[in-house]
């Protein structure tokens, strides 16, 4: 599956209807998702919320991205869309998810 | 759905079963859960079997909601259970589970509630505190702390989620007859009753009268209050 274009841009379009400070988010992979031009650190968690969910009806795996693990990267996988592209999939490889 | 969508935790018995027909009653659809089968059988009310420690057994609640039900108006955080015995006496064992199901158990179930909560931007998360913590009754250590920590859980969520228009607020009870309290000698209880501005047992209708105040739409502005009942401070 490509968590790009169908986990992530159907959370940034619900994302840029419901999220203030996500208007200005797309799904590209060097888009700023948390920070300078980014979204705020609300806008933040509720976008987390609506990846995992959206995580959770297409593959039953219920993930929790902000684990103390991705809070404590040096590389933050929620500085950019793609980051998180790539964040996602490794927490799902590590699930043993192979959809 | 006018009424909303209400989940108790802990509604098969004592105040959560009262607090479960009530809003039945106000024409709300109830959640509820519990560890054991409920015998509360009615159009509106879904029961699940869960341990509200147990995040797996959990979850499924929220997905349930949202799914069926898009979301979650008002959640009561009513699980909770109790010891009485000397500190000096006290396992761990009964420290972990007083912990699990008081603590963690409201905690997992503010953060769940949330996160449907936040995307229609309004709810109202209401804890049970109890009178034995400001009263710091001797041979509730545990029970009158696990549930402090509760109160504080409320004061801080309150913040937390204040920007997305969810009220925390919590009641606490004075005695309210139901098993909870049935082990407790009477003796100490009537001692207990004495310490309260208005030395009479609670009933589940007083609870209720509190967190019909705090679900109250009119409510939208009283968040990280506790309310004790009887005139305890
Ligand atoms: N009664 C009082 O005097 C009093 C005073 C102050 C505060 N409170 C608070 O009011 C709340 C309700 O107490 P109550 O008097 O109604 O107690 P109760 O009669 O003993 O009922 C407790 C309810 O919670 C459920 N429960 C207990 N542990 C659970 C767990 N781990 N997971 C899911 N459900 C669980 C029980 O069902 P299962 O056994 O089927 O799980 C039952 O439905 C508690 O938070 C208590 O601390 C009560």
């Amino acid at each position: 599956m490509d968590i790009l274009t169908e986990i992530l841009a159907p959370a940034i379009e619900e994302a840029r209807r419901s999220i203030p400070s996500a208007a200005k988010l797309e799904a590209k992979a060097d888009c700023p998702l948390f920070g300078d031009g980014g979204v705020d650190s609300m806008g933040l968690v509720r976008f987390i919320i609506m990846v995992e969910e959206r995580i959770e009806d297409r593959t039953q795996v219920q993930l929790t991205l902000a684990s103390d693990k991705a809070m404590s990267r040096k590389s933050s996988p929620f500085r950019t869309v793609g980051a998180l592209a790539e964040y996602v999939t490794e927490c799902l490889d590590a699930e043993g998810y192979d959809g | 759905m006018a009424e909303g969508v209400t989940l108790v935790t802990g509604a098969r018995k004592g105040l959560g079963r009262a607090i479960a027909e009530h809003y039945l009653a106000l024409g709300h659809f109830v959640v509820g859960c519990s560890r054991d089968a409920s015998d509360l059988e009615h159009p509106s009310y879904r029961h699940f079997l869960a341990d509200v420690a147990d995040e797996a057994a959990v979850k499924p609640i929220f997905t349930y909601l949202r799914k069926e039900h898009g979301g979650l108006d008002h959640l009561i955080n009513n699980a909770g259970i109790a010891s009485m015995n000397h500190a000096m006496l006290t396992p761990l064992s009964t420290v972990d589970a007083i912990f699990s199901t008081n603590v963690k158990g409201t905690f997992l179930f503010c953060r769940e509630a949330a996160r449907l909560m936040q995307k229609k931007g309004r709810g109202r998360i209401v804890n049970l505190t109890t009178v034995a913590t400001p009263l710091q009754l001797e041979g509730e250590a545990i029970y009158a702390a696990s549930k402090a920590a509760v109160l504080s859980l409320t004061q801080v969520l309150a913040r937390e989620l204040a920007p997305l228009g969810i009220t925390v607020n919590s009641v606490g009870p004075t005695p309210v007859p139901t098993d909870l309290i049935r082990s407790v000698p009477k003796a100490k209880m009537d001692a207990l009753l004495a310490r309260q501005a208005i030395p009479r047992f609670g009933e589940p209708a007083d609870v209720i009268n509190v967190i019909d105040f705090f679900l109250s739409p009119a409510s939208d502005f009283v968040t990280a209050q506790n309310i004790y009942l009887g005139g305890v401070v």
